[in-house]
């Protein structure tokens, strides 16, 4: 399983995300003048963060169980990991400020429409407003994303992936919570030095899932290799 | 040709089948279902409950149909653990209890489109789905109360929910489109600073009148026409006089509205506001261009009248044939057929690339007046320049005229001959005329042509003297001087005659009744004048290396058109004949469909950054 490294890129994800998921957070952080309106914002908001993260780790987990089904996914799974692997390692370079070609996957078709309609929800503030924000960003592209999905998809189970994605955005809510509580304090040196950090865990762990996917140690994956593989063939009850 | 009505929201033009609803007492227009479901969010802003209701609306469906769809992967996943069957049995109803509200949130609007489209005698698809999608729904709720399989919520309410989302996502870009436009047009809400005895009042353009005093600072626009009573800035007005370098601005001379101010501060006392600036009645040539349909817009309309009966009768061919199958299964395929044909993407490529093309080039000074013309123009591989009058020559940019002091100094001459000064003065054009030379301007625009497969002929007047055709460079394929009106139309009859589409670019005021043959005729002017769009396409000032891009951004919106058409129709098509053989999910066709939608909506956003003239050249 991997919800370790899955908590670890949240984690980092959240520092790297900054832009995308932060004004909206400190937004409505801003927006809400009592302290409890202010938490329950916050609470509803990384809910609606969290559910559509377990969404997307279940749906990738059910097109990788379609692939297992289909004998694909345990030949494949090595490949997966090593291009999740690669793709920490890229994101880990880009947070550090070397220039990558990273921007690429920041874009989608369909994000203008995504974004506008978060616009209509901000402008139409309600008592739900907060879920529903959280739950529409989710869907924002982000590279760190993009590799817990890989994790998630390379489980080959709906619930493992909802797991590993649930893990992923657990490791997101510290950032979240940070910025959504005292983000205006946080200088641009600090934020800077903050994502320096979080560059090099996810540098480590971009190092170690390429190294674990290696061809080397696929055995070192026994799970993949046979426990899946078993999952696949045993007939359902 | 015709003229059409627009879409109440996104404001392009409605031509194929409106979707007609009556919002607060008052009947609007929409171009589709999606612009109507986002007006009722940005529209209708002052009744602010509709809007929240509607977005509620969406944001409870999206909530419950991932949660439908959770629960469902879950038991898909049930087998593999060992879980009791009571559970199973009370996610399949829990399942149920969250799709119903989804049915009633997301499924009710859609069944009223349906019923709104039968009693006005026609057939909507979306209406359709809505339909389709009930009786699933009610086929899956008898099946789970007979304790049977399969059950289709999940099916339900994602295809619901994926339509809805297309048709906002469709709406949404449709509207990116038209707000290039209105941004161009938006010039009334530009901000102004009203000098008021010692103060300066914030106010907008809308609200001033002739005779007030405004500031503008560097990076504003002027805000009406004017004239400068204090100061000195270089203006940017490329789409109002086609310049590209700012022009230098001193007290005393005009400004004109939508300038952009570099330098530093100017006061400007506002001669003209409103409709009667020279930015507001060239926005209105814009704005009225777009409500032309293209033939090709008109031709894709034509096919949609055929296509709309071929996806009824698919569908209804697809239900009798697995009817006798599987029932429930005969209608899930009905769905998949209703849901990848639905010829979104035909209706919403056209009309956004050909707005997005005419705001594209007004931004660089070329004004379309017929939307038409951007097809002919990409097909053009013949441009005739003329210049007739001899007497705008000291005005002209086809020809470089020697200098005006030598002519001066021949008419003089002339005049110590004895003969009249009128007669001198004639003779001393006539004298420049016979010097006259293809400028360096019209040789870079024709060489930019000639890489572009277009043969470029240079023509004038009688009053040029003949005998100076051999002298051209290579850039130009023919150069006819003193040649008469008559004669020009036989050459443009004859390039027409061998298979040429021929451009005719005159100079303003000359538009030749030798022109008219034309295939397209372009008029090039130092400024606007109502006169001068008499043409379907006006070039802005002198600068001819526009029109090779001009040709360049047509051919571009075609390639865009066409690609678009080819990909949506091919999997509109191909996925109506591999649904109706039952190999399409509905769910997955209605991912199609939104990705469809999304590639043809992104693929013509591009028209938005095409590089100007200058950006192409680097």
């Amino acid at each position: 399983m991997e919800y370790l490294p899955s908590l670890l890129i949240g984690l980092a994800g959240s520092a790297c995300s900054w832009e995308t998921f932060g004004g909206s957070v400190l937004s409505l952080s801003l927006r809400n003048q009592g302290r409890i309106q202010r938490l329950m914002a916050l609470i509803l908001y990384s809910a609606g963060h969290v559910f559509t993260y377990i969404f997307l780790g279940a749906f990738a987990g059910m097109a990788g169980r379609t692939l297992l089904e289909g004998g694909v996914l345990t030949s494949a799974h090595a490949g997966i990991l090593f291009c999740a692997g690669l793709m920490m390692l890229l994101v880990s370079l880009e947070m550090m400020g070397f220039p990558t070609r990273l921007h690429l996957l920041h874009h989608f078709p369909g994000e203008t429409t995504i974004e506008r309609i978060a616009a209509h929800y901000r402008e139409r503030f309600g008592e739900l407003t907060p879920f529903y924000l959280g739950l529409i960003n989710g869907f924002l592209p982000r590279p760190l994303v993009y590799a817990g999905l890989a994790f998630a998809f390379a489980s080959g189970n709906a619930i493992n992936g909802m797991y590993t994605m649930a893990c992923f955005s657990m490791g997101m809510l510290p950032i979240l919570w940070l910025v959504g509580t005292s983000g205006f304090l946080i200088s641009p040196t600090m934020r800077s030095r903050l994502i320096h950090a979080m560059a090099i865990i996810v540098l480590g762990v971009g190092c170690i899932m390429v190294w674990r996917a290696l061809p080397l140690h696929a055995e070192g994956n026994p799970q993949v290799t046979t426990e899946m593989s078993e999952m696949a063939l045993t007939p359902s009850p | 040709m015709f003229t059409v009505e627009t879409c109440a929201y996104c404001h392009l033009p409605i031509s194929a089948r409106a979707v007609e609803r009556k919002l607060s007492g008052t009947t609007r227009l929409f171009c589709c279902y999606g612009c109507f479901l986002l007006f009722q969010i940005t529209a209708r802003r002052k009744q602010g409950r509709s809007g929240k209701w509607f977005l509620t609306r969406i944001g409870i469906g999206t909530f419950l149909t991932m949660c439908v769809m959770l629960t469902g992967w879950m038991l898909a996943e049930f087998p593999s653990h060992p879980y009791e069957e009571e559970i199973i049995f009370s996610a399949k109803w829990l399942i149920w209890a969250l799709a119903t509200p989804v049915l009633i949130l997301i499924g009710y609007p859609l069944l009223k489109q349906c019923v709104l489209a039968l009693a006005s005698g026609s057939f909507s698809i979306e209406g359709g789905i809505g339909i389709v999608c009930t009786v699933l729904y009610g086929y899956s709720f008898v099946n789970l109360c007979r304790g049977r399989e399969p059950l289709y919520f999940d099916t339900v309410c994602a295809t619901m929910l994926l339509v809805t989302l297309g048709k906002i996502l469709e709406a949404t870009s449709k509207s990116t489109a038209a707000q290039d436009i209105r941004e161009f047009l938006g010039h009334e809400k530009a901000p102004a600073f009203r000098i008021d005895q010692d103060k300066i009042l914030h106010t907008t353009a809308l609200h001033l009148e002739p005779g007030d005093l405004v500031r503008v600072p560097p990076g504003y626009t002027v805000p009406a026409d004017g004239k400068v009573l204090e100061g000195c800035s270089r203006i940017r007005r490329t789409p109002l006089t086609g310049e590209r370098e700012p022009v230098l601005c001193r007290e005393g001379d005009e400004v004109l509205c939508g300038g952009k101010v570099i330098d530093e501060t100017l006061t400007v006392q506002v001669l003209k506001t409103g409709k009667d600036t020279v930015l507001a009645r060239l926005l209105s040539v814009v704005e009225q261009s777009v409500l032309v349909p293209s033939n090709r817009r008109y031709l894709v309309d034509q096919a949609l009248v055929l296509f709309r009966p071929l996806i009824l009768v698919a569908a209804i061919c697809t239900l009798l044939w697995w009817w006798q199958e599987s029932r429930i299964g005969a209608w899930v395929n009905l769905l998949s057929v209703l849901v990848i044909a639905c010829p979104c993407a035909l209706v919403l490529t056209t009309p956004m690339a050909t707005t997005l093309a005419v705001a594209r080039a007004a931004r660089e000074g070329i004004l379309i007046s017929e939307v038409a013309a951007i097809e002919k123009i990409s097909t053009v591989n013949v441009c005739i320049f003329d210049e007739t009058e001899p007497t705008e020559m000291g005005g002209s940019h086809l020809y470089s005229v020697p200098d005006w002091s030598e002519r001066d100094t021949y008419a003089s001459l002339v005049d110590g001959s004895g003969q009249s000064t009128a007669v001198a003065e004639v003779r001393s054009v006539q004298a420049s005329a016979a010097a006259a030379t293809p400028s360096s301007r019209i040789i870079t625009a024709c060489t930019q042509l000639q890489a572009r497969g277009v043969r470029t002929v240079l023509l004038a007047g009688p009053s040029f003297f003949a005998g100076q055709e051999k002298n051209y460079p290579p850039a130009i394929d023919g150069f006819y001087l003193g040649i008469s009106s008559q004669e020009k139309a036989d050459l443009l009859r004859s390039y027409r005659e061998q298979g040429y589409i021929a451009a005719y670019v005159s100079e303003f005021p000359c538009t030749p009744i030798c022109a008219l043959d034309a295939d397209i005729r372009f008029t090039t002017g130092a400024s606007y004048r109502e006169d001068l769009l008499t043409n379907p396409v006006t070039l802005l000032g002198t600068d001819l290396e526009r029109l090779p891009w001009l040709i360049d951004l047509s051919r571009r919106v075609l390639r865009t058109v066409n690609w678009n058409l080819a990909w949506s129709s091919f999997y509109s098509i191909v996925g109506m004949f591999a649904a109706a053989a039952g190999m399409v999910d509905p769910v997955f066709a209605a991912g199609i469909m939104l990705l469809g939608s999304s590639l043809v909506a992104g693929n013509t956003a591009q028209l938005h950054n095409y590089p100007g003239p200058s950006e192409t050249r680097s």
